[in-house]
């Protein structure tokens, strides 16, 4: 036996013809696919919930620490007052509500998030 | 089979319309299919096999470079979900010394369908990476080249590898073809 016998015997090989039903199981595994992969709407409900929060706590933090304040004699604009004295009362209220404790709550969120994440990620490409 | 239709219908995927998928399943099915049939000799799994190389280029259609063709892109793809699902459930072969008829010189070969069977069954049972390459070589009509760009493997390490499992066959597979009367054999002879 020789090369070319085994050329001639390997390279005849039956074709067959894929089942009538293929190409739609195929588009409806893609279709499944494409709706499983479909990215998600962003949720601007609860997305702008953070802001406003934000916002909250910045009006009840200025009402606090007594920095809306009705307009002095001496001012110059009404209901206006110095960017000095802005700060600085922003600075008192923040000392007084633990800024440092909560700057570390939120880093540990982020580090929650960030680890749980990953290894969701991980799971996924396992599968 | 046009690479313009298939560049056509990736755009139109990559654009949101999947319709444009069903013409690549359309164009390259059968020749996926054939490939996995060489690599299962099982025509249920064959279709399976070949269905998920379609939803992996799927996921990955955004990563084909255009500089390649889309056939050997997809080819590379349906080869590695090939080997794959072989090696985590290979086929259903013996090892080519228990194959009977070749354990034993001088048995019958009874008709040119039973020796082709002998034959894939061979092949079937070579250690997975002669199998691959020579399954892939003769897939590409002996193109050394294709076949190294489905594999991604360099095109010496192909031609190695086709090199030795060529001569395990011939070694295994001369004691069965030396025996005269095949029909095959006799219209060569003609």
């Amino acid at each position: 036996m020789t090369h070319d016998d085994l050329d001639h015997l390997l390279e005849s090989h039956d074709d067959i013809v894929p089942s009538s039903g293929f190409t739609d199981a195929v588009m409806a595994a893609v279709r499944h696919e494409a709706l499983e992969t479909r990215p998600l709407r962003f949720p601007w409900e609860r997305a702008t919930l953070g802001p406003l929060m934000a916002a909250l706590v910045v009006v009840g933090l200025s009402v606090a620490s007594g920095f809306v304040r009705p307009a002095t004699v001496g001012s110059a604009v009404p209901g206006v007052v110095e960017t000095g004295e802005m700060l600085t009362a922003i600075g008192d209220a923040a000392s007084s509500v633990r800024l440092g404790w909560m700057a570390l709550a939120l880093l540990l969120t982020l580090v929650c998030v960030g680890l749980s994440s990953h290894l969701a990620s991980r799971v996924e490409r396992q599968e | 089979m046009s690479a313009a239709e298939d560049q056509a219908d990736v755009d139109r995927v990559l654009g949101g319309d999947l319709s444009g998928f069903e013409g690549l399943v359309r164009r390259w099915q059968r020749p996926l299919v054939n490939l996995a049939f060489r690599f299962c000799q099982d025509r249920g799994r064959a279709e399976e096999m070949a269905q998920e190389a379609f939803l992996r280029a799927y996921r990955s259609l955004g990563t084909w470079r255009k500089d390649a063709a889309f056939s050997t892109w997809l080819f590379a793809i349906a080869t590695n979900v090939y080997c794959s699902e072989l090696r985590r459930v290979p086929p259903r072969a013996v090892a080519l010394d228990d194959i009977p008829e070749l354990a034993q010189p001088g048995a019958a070969v009874r008709d040119d369908a039973y020796r082709d069977r002998i034959v894939r069954r061979a092949v079937l049972a070579l250690p997975a990476k002669y199998r691959e390459a020579l399954m892939l070589f003769y897939f590409h009509d002996m193109d050394i080249s294709a076949a190294a760009q489905s594999l991604s493997l360099p095109e010496g390490t192909i031609k190695a590898r086709l090199s030795r499992g060529r001569a395990i066959l011939l070694r295994k597979l001369s004691k069965l073809l030396a025996q005269p009367g095949t029909k095959q054999q006799q219209e060569r002879e003609r």
